[in-house]
């Protein structure tokens, strides 16, 4: 049979079935409109709330690290951030200076050799009012303007680092001034002097603030971490809400195409057991089981084909509603866009599902008699 | 037609027609599954977001220490004033643990038993002694007003299953007034707790008096001291007079001002700022931060489970209306038969139904192994990815299950009698020619 004759009994199908062919319609527009737009809300809104998180700084993860070899371990397996390093028993007490009434003070160190993109080195270059990061012989401390007003310090004075038992551990000259910050400590000592005290104190650990460079590794970092028994912690609630969400799409988007696949075999199905006897007159007339699927063939493909499109369109409005509400939750810009590639993954999953159905209507057609079929059996 | 008969012959329709059957089962279990999913995860989801704010709300305060002299200094009243002007911020509550063996003169003791304490009551003022010694610890309330706040009564009733914070009486206090612990008055040997609301009780330390005449207005479950992160609380809480810090030798004092909602969170925090530049006020923005951004995701999580939820099911019904329309067509003559051998309509109706309910039992047969798979995969997803220690129980599974089936069975019985009862309208002979 000629191409053009199968496609003029597709045409007279369609105008004589055209109830039940729009009754399909309706449900395959409805399923892949929806399949549509969660697979692309699946693609893109996830990796939007995530970057929106980051910008709140929501997505640290401090870890506390008792020697070198364990950061060393860390930043082999992720790419990381250091944003800030703190040791607890960095207080007011360390420098031997007392803070005003119901005060604290709390120091960081400032690595050197950190082998991670250092942030903190960087914001603290840029918060610097006086004095510069430079690296010489004599250990150095930076101080925030705060201590400078309470405690009267000047850049180029020296102040003691004082170990637990009331010991002096070095000397530090103030080697810098900065603007103070809610991301900073009250002072920062440099690394070499923090490595005297460790010398002393080997069980003083850094408190590293870190950060993924990308927000997904965060959720195998912490549990990465756990396996390695590096003490890391973070806002379990945030990142645990994330990857929630993550999670509700990824299952979701497996149940949408369980039903889409499942819809569409059965209605396909039902409508070639349906039109058996039609096809089975055809085949007494001298239409082969090759012409026969290959009228099928053309007519799934042209439901199939204007579903999609419809469901294009549907799929633009269900998005654009999708996202005007997670751009009114989180400040995201909103935009409505036809989503071509989740579009392009259903519809080749339609035609597997054309396939399937075609295989086993063939094997079906072949099993049986056509007097059999014409008899209704 | 009788009700055995109406079954047997549903189940004969149904083993007979075993195509129609499974299609109209695998239809069944495919609307039951997707439901049964999507309410388990917002179910799921709810209850993780309903333990973030119950834990969290009880910390949503802004937290100020006050250094006494005479009473509350100016510039600390001004800064108290000026915090509760701001928008979005409750009744502040000032308390002090007071230090009983400074104000017994044992002051070289570290702590108080209670077996050095008697309780009189009442008009003919009873006496109460000591049965089970415990520590004694007195908190002074510096404001008229509750010590427990709606968070921490949400709390209590949140890990105590609907249980109130105050068993009997009031949490309310007006100067003069004393709530106590439950355990408090059994270590006197009062069991019935009622008896001794609204009575005045003096409380005496090695026979001296140390609580003059204050009424007793409550009782409190002791057990609140033992859930996390919950406030200091004292077994007898007792709400002072104006001025009387003085003399109870109370030097600070703390203040809980309670945060209302959370979306102001960032808001309080840069008023706190501007006011005192968060020297002496300390509040967790953070927290909030987090439990805003939470909701909002709980909220998109929602709008969009929605929409899945109404799409998918309006097409799975179509579809199943699609198989329904088919069989009620292609048995026309059979029903027609049927009702010309003498069955009438009403039972034609209830065949019908009995055949959907038959199909609706099947498919839950088979959708239950699922559905509890949906149920353990939500408590995985609870437990292991959101560590949120919760778990849906199968109570909830149950009912939500019930639901479902409720619903699928109400709209296969509107679907099958609408198409039946506009067959049924034409006449036996008209069908049969068909």
């Amino acid at each position: 049979m000629k191409l053009k004759n199968c496609c003029y009994i597709v045409a007279n199908e369609l105008k004589n079935s055209k109830a039940t062919f729009s009754f399909y319609l309706i449900i395959f527009v409805c399923l892949l409109s929806i399949g549509t737009s969660m697979l692309d809300v699946s693609f893109y809104l996830p990796e939007r709330i995530a970057a929106s998180v980051r910008e709140m700084n929501l997505d640290w993860v401090t870890v506390t690290i008792r020697n070198t070899k364990q950061l060393d371990l860390i930043t082999d397996a992720y790419d990381m951030e250091c944003l800030d390093v703190w040791v607890d028993e960095f207080g007011a007490d360390a420098l031997g200076l007392t803070p005003e009434a119901g005060g604290f003070y709390f120091g960081g160190v400032l690595l050197e050799t950190v082998s991670m993109e250092n942030s903190l080195q960087k914001k603290m270059a840029e918060s610097l009012t006086e004095g510069e990061l430079i690296t010489s012989p004599e250990h150095g401390v930076y101080i925030s303007q705060r201590l400078v007003e309470e405690q009267g310090l000047a850049l180029g004075q020296k102040l003691s680092l004082w170990g637990r038992e009331g010991e002096l551990m070095d000397s530090l000259i103030i080697k810098g001034i900065y603007l103070d910050s809610e991301d900073l400590n009250d002072y920062y000592i440099e690394q070499g002097a923090y490595e005297k005290y460790k010398e002393r104190y080997q069980n003083c650990a850094l408190q590293i603030v870190v950060r993924n460079a990308v927000f997904e590794d965060v959720f195998s970092f912490v549990s990465w971490a756990d396996s390695k028994q590096i003490v890391c912690s973070y806002s379990e609630d945030m990142i645990g809400a994330v990857q929630m969400f993550y999670i509700i799409f990824a299952a979701f988007n497996l149940i949408l195409l369980m039903a889409l696949s499942g819809i569409l075999f059965h209605l396909l199905d039902m409508y070639m057991m349906q039109r058996m006897t039609f096809y089975a007159v055809g085949s007494a007339i001298g239409m082969t089981v090759k012409d026969i699927i290959r009228i099928l063939f053309v007519l799934s493909e042209v439901l199939i084909n204007v579903a999609v499109l419809g469901a294009g369109i549907g799929a633009m409005f269900l998005l654009k509603s999708v996202n005007d509400t997670a751009a009114e939750l989180f400040v995201l810009p909103s935009e409505r866009y036809v989503p071509v590639a989740a579009l392009g993954m259903n519809w080749a999953l339609l035609q597997i599902c054309i396939v399937i159905v075609i295989v086993r209507f063939h094997k079906n057609l072949k099993k049986r008699e056509i007097v059999s079929i014409l008899r209704c059996e | 037609m009788r009700f055995n008969q109406k079954i047997g012959l549903a189940y004969y329709n149904l083993t007979h027609k075993a195509k129609y059957s499974v299609k109209m089962i695998s239809s069944i279990m495919l609307i039951m599954i997707i439901m049964l999913y999507s309410l388990l995860l917002l179910l799921g989801i709810e209850r993780y977001y309903e333990k973030l704010v119950v834990d969290n709300a009880k910390e949503n305060n802004i937290y100020l220490e006050l250094e006494l002299d005479g009473g509350i200094r100016a510039d600390d009243r001004k800064l108290l004033e000026q915090i509760q002007e701001l928008d979005g911020v409750g009744q502040p509550i000032l308390y002090a643990a007071m230090d009983l063996p400074k104000l017994t003169g044992n002051e070289s003791e570290w702590y108080l038993m209670s077996d050095r304490a008697t309780i009189s009551y009442g008009d003919n003022k009873d006496v109460l002694r000591c049965v089970k010694s415990d520590v004694l610890d007195v908190l002074y309330l510096g404001n008229e007003g509750s010590y427990f706040m709606e968070s921490d009564k949400d709390y209590f009733a949140y890990y105590y299953e609907g249980e109130n914070l105050v068993l009997t009486g009031t949490d309310a206090q007006k100067s003069g007034d004393v709530v106590v612990s439950d355990v408090f008055l059994e270590q006197f040997g009062v069991g019935e707790y009622d008896t001794l609301i609204g009575e005045r009780i003096s409380l005496y330390i090695d026979d001296n008096l140390f609580l003059d005449e204050a009424r007793l207005v409550g009782v409190y479950d002791s057990r609140v001291s033992e859930l996390a992160g919950m406030k200091y609380c004292s077994p007898v809480i007792y709400c002072g007079e104006q001025g009387e810090t003085d003399s109870l030798m109370i030097k600070e004092m703390s203040v809980c001002i309670p945060v209302i909602g959370w979306e102001n969170a960032e808001d309080i925090n840069q008023s706190l700022e501007t006011i005192d530049g968060n020297q002496k006020t300390f509040f967790d923005e953070y927290s909030a931060q987090i439990l805003v951004y939470v909701n909002r995701i709980k909220q998109l999580v929602y709008y969009i489970v929605l929409l899945i939820m109404i799409f998918v099911i309006v097409a799975m019904f179509l579809s199943l209306c699609g198989v329904l329309v088919n069989r009620i067509q292609e048995n026309t003559s059979y029903y027609a038969m049927m009702r010309a051998v003498g069955l009438k309509s009403r039972d034609l109706l209830g065949l019908l139904h009995m055949e959907q309910l038959l199909l609706l039992l099947c498919a839950v047969f088979f959708t239950m192994p699922f559905a509890f798979l949906g149920l353990l995969l939500v408590n995985y997803l609870l437990q292991n990815v959101l560590q949120a220690e919760i778990m849906l129980s199968l109570v909830d599974f149950v009912r939500i299950d019930l639901g479902c089936i409720g619903v699928v069975y109400l709209g296969l019985i509107f679907v099958t009698g609408l198409f039946s009862l506009r067959s049924q309208r034409q006449q036996i002979s008209v069908l049969l020619k068909k």
